[in-house]
């Protein structure tokens, strides 16, 4: 049941040879239908990042440059071994395991509050020298919950009870963590949600409601100051640009500067002086695409752009070639999830999306965030190379 | 069927919005990093260099005998990188001892949340060195420099000071500022956003050019030997202040000048303004008899009298409304002309100037100079005042003749005195004598020769009368022990700046030596003595310091000794 998209993604399989190609599909190991250029560009990312990471990050520990690129090798161990694990099992046995996943990371939600406060919020977990950030993982889980409803609801999508369910499974995660406060996965959360929401055909009526009502509740937040000064001063940044040199537009003009002055080729890895100097905020995490700008220039950013659209691209062919509608849904949830952090994050370093806290997947520093993408890579791979399977 | 159908168009649309907005996000990227780069170029240029101005070495201020009156020392200032400090307690222990300051405070400063600190600003070269052997990482040293007069009051109010820029702002410091100062240099150095700089990545675009010395023509014993002596005199005058000066007559090389009271030099900027006033280039005064050799040169000149014409002293003379007496009693009532001035007699003067009339009186205030600036190298000389030539009264002409309602300044006066001693031509006083360039190339003052003013018979013949003042006049007090020389008092009533004369005197002696071929002139002035003659509080002071600079110079005492101290006759 290929689709149109799927008809243009898929392998051919011409009718005189279909018998054999079954045959091939059915025998062997699941690994043998692995996206291994999947597997190639989620390396060639990661590997772009520790390199710009090293660049932004060489300064600010004179006596120990290595000493956040170390911390994401460690990081990248656990995520293969994380990504090991997902790729172990089917899939489809995750559906019974769902319930119990939900429950655990909403727990840690809870936990998450007992915690003492770092850098004005309260978001980590730590265990002796790990520390754990249950709302990055609260993404896929969300992802998960919302693939294990869709695909065993057998009600019409359009209905009603078909868009509310969804909404109430995630408003747990989205009300915790907006008190975290973590305004930035908030919002992911709830791209993720409307974006499964529309693909599995949601009315539209109830879709454009709950955006209308996300929006009239956040324009609320503003006006009865129910938000921190700093979130509503870098979210509303990009609205005034050039307007403010100190706090978030200072923070905004100087990652425009830094893209801008790196021109055509940039001005060469650990060479740029916006980042070097410490000119740019948050230059190895929220920040760390004004870097790439700077030291690589715009075609280095066109480069990692293209990484980014050949990775949706494998998301959604994965979608299409799914063995079922829960493969098809969770492969979306996390082509959503990617794609709005990508768009989000690049476009609030050059002015054009609001600042807030989402990090660039596989670029930006940051432990759990990363571990959360290799794992949703080991779903996608999963879900691929399980597409002829039996269970 | 249709289920499928709408999921594919959803699906469709979705990856539609994700092209999009990546299409966005490339053209904004075109739009940074292309068409606005180089405006975004610019301003990572300019936040992150800065220029800054490198100091060059501001040149010294000689004596006549290479002795250094001014000098900017090197001074260095210990800055820190904080972060590259490893045990900061270490390098605060150490350095606490080197740079005299409490550890707590060093690690304090040591534990900053910034990119560079300065520790302590202008240390002597000697900490620096020691604080460079300890080879601390990430502590510094910066080279500054510090304007320092090793002579302290000496020459104080000729020097003048230097600002905390290193600008002159008065005096010689001031006048030479463009050769003592050299050229700035320029260097570019990074700084990061809270615009510290960086150390080690400064890049110096422009050389500066180091400043010239200047030697001057101050000759520093007789400059001390002319202040100790105003001292003296002042405070046993019990006189308000006093004012001196010694120039060559010959080429116009100021020897020493100074005000009493003096100050410390290093203090400048914080001493009383008026104390710091050169009075000798800059304040006029009416000079009284002194300026009776004016009057007596152009009389001799233009032969209206000879040094033995007799004249008839009256009790009295009644010019218009204002009637002019001797202040003091003459010996006979027919002096000749040279005893008319050797016992400064106003009416003998008055008459000679009669005779002589207006215009040439005029002639000869014009050719020495008087009334305008005499253009020594130093800011803000006075050029006195003379009555404009068309508003001349009945009484201008007697009263300018005795040297009142006319001001000079002591510097003015010494010209004149120069005219007589070196046989009639004027002087161009000056300081500077020589600048020393960065490279060792030695450029001389160039000295023009002046204007005949006299003949120089007239200049020996009015020699031979100053003589006798100094002789057997008013002035036996100025004789010297081995030198002859020739002079005038002066005791002036002091202008009242609200119009007429008030009790108060301004008691002077100019004079020159040696008589017989004259070398200096040396004009003292002292401010309302208690002994209000000039004969018997300026001229002991004048002796004093001429004879000691004669002989600082080796100057070949007089063989024939006409008025030495032991020939004089006095009163």
């Amino acid at each position: 049941m290929p689709t149109r998209l799927g008809r243009v993604l898929a392998p051919k399989v011409t009718e005189r040879r279909r018998s054999d190609e079954m045959a091939r599909r059915l025998s062997g190991l699941p690994v043998r239908h692995a996206d291994w250029s999947l597997l190639a560009i989620t390396f060639f990312l990661i590997a772009f990042g520790m390199l710009v990471q090293y660049s932004a990050t060489r300064a600010d520990h004179p006596q120990n440059p290595t000493y956040y690129v170390v911390r994401t090798a460690v990081n990248l161990l656990l995520g293969l071994m994380v990504m090991g694990a997902v790729l172990s099992f089917d899939y489809r046995r995750l559906k019974v395991a769902t319930p119990f996943i939900y429950g655990f990371f909403l727990l840690a939600l809870l936990v998450v509050f007992l915690t003492e406060e770092a850098m004005g919020a309260q978001r980590w977990i730590t265990l002796g020298p790990l520390s754990f950030q249950p709302s990055e993982y609260c993404k896929l889980v969300l992802i998960l919950a919302l693939a294990n409803y869709f695909s065993d609801n057998k009600a019409d999508p359009a209905s009603f009870r078909s868009f509310l369910i969804p909404v109430l499974w995630a408003f747990p995660f989205l009300f915790f963590i907006f008190l975290q406060p973590d305004l930035g996965t908030t919002l992911v959360l709830t791209a993720i949600l409307l974006g499964m929401l529309y693909l599995v055909g949601c009315r539209m009526r109830y879709w454009l409601s709950f955006l209308g009502l996300g929006i009239l509740g956040f324009s609320l937040g503003f006006v009865f100051h129910l938000f921190h000064d700093y979130q509503v001063e870098r979210f509303t940044a990009f609205l005034k640009q050039g307007e403010s040199i100190q706090g978030a537009g200072y923070q905004l003009m100087q990652s425009k500067i830094a893209i801008g002055s790196g021109q055509l080729v940039g001005k060469g890895l650990l060479k740029g002086t916006q980042t070097n100097l410490k000119f740019i905020p948050a230059h190895h995490t929220d920040f760390v695409f004004s870097v790439v700008g700077e030291e690589l220039g715009l075609l280095g950013a066109m480069v990692l752009i293209g990484a980014f659209c050949y990775l949706l691209w494998r998301g959604m062919r994965i979608a299409n070639n799914a063995r079922d509608f829960y493969g098809t849904m969770i492969a979306l949830g996390i082509v959503t999830m990617l794609a709005f952090q990508i768009i989000v994050n690049i476009g609030m370093t050059m002015g054009i999306m609001p600042i807030t806290g989402i990090p660039l997947p596989f670029i930006s520093y940051g432990g759990s965030s990363l571990i959360v993408n290799l794992a949703a890579v080991g779903l996608l791979t999963n879900i691929h190379m399980r597409r002829f399977s039996q269970i | 069927m249709s289920k499928e159908k709408g999921r594919d168009a959803r699906m469709n649309l979705a990856a539609l919005a994700i092209f999009v907005a990546t299409s966005i996000i490339s053209y904004r990227l075109v739009h940074l990093q292309i068409f606005k780069a180089d405006r975004y170029s610019a301003l990572a240029q300019e936040q992150r260099l800065q220029m800054t101005d490198l100091n060059p070495r501001r040149g010294c201020i000689l004596d006549r005998d290479g002795e250094v009156l001014a000098i900017s020392q090197e001074a260095y200032s210990i800055y820190a990188v904080p972060y590259l400090v490893e045990d900061k307690a270490a390098a605060a222990a150490e350095l606490s001892l080197l740079l005299e300051m409490p550890r707590q405070d060093i690690e304090e400063k040591l534990g900053a949340q910034a990119g560079f600190v300065y520790l302590r600003r202008k240390v002597s070269p000697d900490v620096a060195e020691e604080v460079e052997a300890l080879r601390i990482p990430g502590i510094g040293l910066e080279k500054e420099s510090k304007r320092h007069y090793p002579q302290e009051d000496l020459a104080c109010q000729i020097l003048g000071y230097v600002g905390t820029d290193n600008v002159g702002l008065a005096g010689l410091e001031l006048q030479y500022e463009e050769l003592l100062s050299g050229q700035r240099g320029e260097a570019e150095l990074e700084v990061d956003p809270r615009g510290d700089p960086i150390p080690g990545v400064t890049r110096i675009t422009k050389q500066p050019v180091d400043g010239s010395d200047i030697q001057v023509t101050i000759d520093s014993e007789i400059q001390f030997k002319l202040q100790e002596q105003l001292a003296a005199s002042v405070q046993s005058s019990g006189a308000k202040s006093g004012t001196g000066l010694i120039m060559d007559c010959r080429s116009g090389e100021i020897l020493a000048m100074a005000t009493y009271p003096f100050f410390d030099v290093n203090d400048f900027p914080t001493v009383d303004p008026a104390l710091t006033r050169n009075r000798a280039v800059t304040d006029a005064f009416e000079p009284g008899s002194v300026l009776k050799v004016l009057t007596a040169m152009a009389a001799l000149q233009e032969q209206v009298v000879f040094p033995e014409t007799v004249i008839n002293i009256p009790p009295a003379l009644k010019i218009g409304e204002y009637e002019f007496k001797d202040d003091h009693p003459m010996p006979r009532s027919d002096l000749t002309f040279t005893e008319v001035i050797a016992h400064s007699s106003n009416l003998g003067t008055i008459k000679t100037a009669m005779a002589l009339g207006k215009d040439l009186m005029q002639e000869y205030i014009n050719r020495c100079g008087l009334g305008r600036a005499t253009g020594v190298d130093f800011p803000g000389e006075a050029a006195g005042v003379v009555p404009e030539e068309g508003k001349w009264t009945a009484t201008t002409l007697p009263t300018v003749a005795i040297g009142q309602g006319i001001s000079v300044t002591p510097l003015q006066l010494a010209v004149v005195m120069s005219v007589v001693a070196n046989g009639g031509f004027l002087v161009q006083p000056h300081f500077l004598q020589r600048v020393i360039h960065p490279d060792r190339s030695v450029e001389e003052k160039a000295i023009e020769p002046g204007r005949q003013v006299i003949s120089p018979n007239t200049a020996a013949s009015l020699r031979y009368v100053l003589g006798e003042v100094v002789r057997m006049g008013t002035g036996t007090r100025a004789a010297m022990a081995l030198y002859n020389c020739g002079g005038k008092t002066g005791t002036a009533l002091k202008a009242d700046p609200r119009g007429g004369y008030r009790e108060a005197h301004i008691a002077s002696f100019a004079g020159f030596a040696p008589a017989e071929n004259p070398r200096l002139v040396a004009v003292i002035t002292l401010d309302e003595p208690l002994e209000v003659y000039g004969g018997l509080a300026a001229a002991p002071c004048f002796s004093r310091v001429m004879e000691f600079a004669l002989q600082h110079l080796e100057i070949t005492p007089s063989m024939d000794k006409k008025n030495t101290r032991d020939r004089v006759v006095p009163q």
